[in-house]
């Protein structure tokens, strides 16, 4: 089952609005709105559902996270610069409401940074070192969890999480590493290589 | 561990989304699902009644959080009584540096920096592994008790400081619960279980641990007798966040982080790190938090906390950049100290970062390089 999510991960068509590729409100422009904003989003849900999943690890989240964040980036289209990445400034929206969703949900936030491990899916197949990876995951702060989802969960390149999270590509990389090398406290083999 | 590797077991760890509805576009959704006007009203009445209900508890129980009380030692580990200069301020290093698109490397050193002064030094009598403990261990916590590392943090020590613990994983077959007695270096198994689990605190009530079943399930909060391994219902409110936790979201203001814990404050990091937004530090403390710091990402000050130890001096931390150590007391506020010893970048890459977290009390007279 999760070899066949792996390969409907891998067959997730690219960025369609990239850094040279056609920008949001260009593409939008001439065209209805509402129905070209869909158009547009929708091939970018699956990787938003995965950002907002792996963050939160709760399906019920996951689903509220992403709803609102399609509404917000509705909301906010009139905002978008014509040189933006709508992928990474969709992400970027589903980003901030997890932290949003963490931040106000007292329940959400102890369950996050409780060392409990309650895994959102039973996985029979789940051995003690994907646990213990987990809760090193979850016991990230904020910023350094999501730099690692995009980089090693989501395979974003540094420019689209620089764009995530508001910083250059090189603060990106940086990011990265320092969250590297907080979850190599708890597992050590972590990140020497990784 | 191989970056593909390393992929593929965060992949394994954090699984894949089940299969969800696409959300709907355009303006707000009629459904009842879907944030309809009433139940957005309901929200709002619930969220300015919960707001109400903290900021009454705040001003009920913590008219004063304001204000922090004045930095009073850990009671994790004997300070020394002493709060003056010079003195030499245990740390561990971490460097990393890496290259766009490749590998980087990562490494952790300890050893002191002296202050005012601020000239790093690597302990060459660091080793821990001497001692029992998680495989991999690396020196966490100088004792000045013990006048050696502990290849433990500051969380995992006891009370006296004399003892620390260790959660070993057994697989499917549960965990087990370890102290380490430092002065005979006796690694006891003080309880075990079938569940998968985690450490949250050890003090003067006993060590408390939540399980929760390896494939899911309802978890349990235990507190263990450190003496005895009685192990005995917990609440899930004595875990020690959950309290802050609380407060930090009444707080409001936009995404948070936190930046450092030693198992009685939090350092709360309030906004995000893109340059020129304002962001402020928060000490968080049994229900009260404490505004250190407000300013703006990139401005003169620039105060980018990493880690917290507090002594005599006050409340200790790193920089994200490793260029500075920052002093916060009540009574004199912020004070920073230019860190000089770090290991030059070596050749070859493009990226070089190095970070000081404090490990220990800073100890009065200076440190020469040849042993604490």
């Amino acid at each position: 089952m999760r070899e066949t999510a792996r390969g409907e991960r891998n067959e997730l068509p690219p960025p369609r609005i990239g850094k040279d590729g056609v920008t949001a409100r260009g593409a939008i422009a001439g065209a209805d709105a509402d129905d070209m904003f869909e158009a547009l989003v929708a091939p970018l849900v699956p990787a938003a559902q995965r950002l907002a999943f792996a963050m939160l690890q709760n399906q019920h989240d996951c689903e509220d996270v992403v709803q609102e964040a399609a509404f917000k980036a509705w909301r906010a289209l009139p905002k978008l610069q014509d040189d933006s990445n709508l992928r990474a400034w969709f992400l970027k929206i589903v980003a901030n409401e997890c932290r949003q969703r963490r931040r106000s949900r007292w329940w959400s936030v102890v369950k996050f940074a409780s060392p409990r491990d309650e895994p959102a899916l039973a996985q029979s197949d789940e051995n003690e070192a994907s646990l213990d990876l987990r809760r090193a995951v979850r016991n990230l702060p904020d910023e350094m969890r999501l730099a690692i989802v995009l980089r090693y969960y989501m395979d974003s390149s540094f420019d689209e999480i620089g764009a995530v999270l508001g910083v250059s590509a090189p603060a990106a990389k940086a990011r990265v590493h320092r969250a590297l090398v907080r979850l190599r406290v708890e597992i050590p083999e972590v990140s020497d290589d990784a | 561990m191989r970056e593909d590797e390393f992929r593929d077991r965060l992949r394994d760890a954090l699984g894949e989304p089940p299969p969800m509805p696409a959300p709907r576009f355009g303006p707000a959704p009629s459904t009842p699902r879907l944030y309809p006007r009433a139940m957005g009203l309901v929200a709002f009445a619930l969220a300015v009644l919960l707001v109400v209900v903290l900021v009454a508890s705040r001003l009920t129980f913590h008219t004063r959080s304001q204000v922090l009380p004045a930095a009073t030692p850990s009671t994790k580990v004997a300070q020394p009584a002493l709060d003056s200069f010079p003195c030499y301020l245990p740390v561990q290093m971490t460097q990393e540096a890496g290259n766009q698109g490749q590998r980087g490397t990562l490494s952790s050193t300890a050893g002191f920096i002296n202050l005012p002064d601020g000239n790093f030094t690597a302990d060459t009598h660091a080793a821990v592994t001497d001692l029992p403990g998680p495989a991999d261990r690396v020196p966490g916590t100088y004792s000045v008790k013990l006048h050696r590392w502990l290849p433990a943090s500051i969380t995992d020590l006891s009370p006296d400081g004399l003892s620390y613990l260790y959660v070993k994983q057994l697989g499917s077959a549960g965990s087990e619960l370890h102290v380490v007695d430092t002065a005979t270096r006796a690694d006891r198994t003080l309880w075990t279980t079938s569940e998968s689990a985690g450490f949250w605190s050890w003090n003067s009530a006993g060590i408390l641990v939540s399980t929760s079943p390896p494939n899911g399930g309802i978890g349990h909060t235990w507190r263990i007798d450190p003496a005895t391994g009685t192990a005995t219902a917990a609440s899930q409110s004595e875990i020690p966040g959950l309290p802050s936790q609380l407060l930090v979201a009444s707080l409001g203001g936009g995404p948070w982080g936190t930046s450092g814990t030693d198992g009685v404050h939090l350092v709360l990091r309030q906004g995000t790190a893109e340059q020129g937004t304002s962001y402020s530090i928060f000490i968080v403390e049994g229900g009260a938090a404490t505004k250190i710091y407000s300013g703006t990402n990139g401005d003169a000050t620039d105060f980018y906390p990493e880690g917290i130890y507090v002594d005599a001096h006050g409340f200790w931390f790193g920089n994200h950049d490793g260029t500075r150590m920052w002093l916060w007391k009540q009574e004199s506020g912020l004070r920073d100290f230019k860190v000089t010893g770090a290991p030059p970048a070596p050749a070859g890459y493009q990226f070089y970062f190095v970070t000081f977290y404090p490990a220990g009390p800073c100890i009065p007279g200076t440190f020469a390089g040849s042993g604490a």
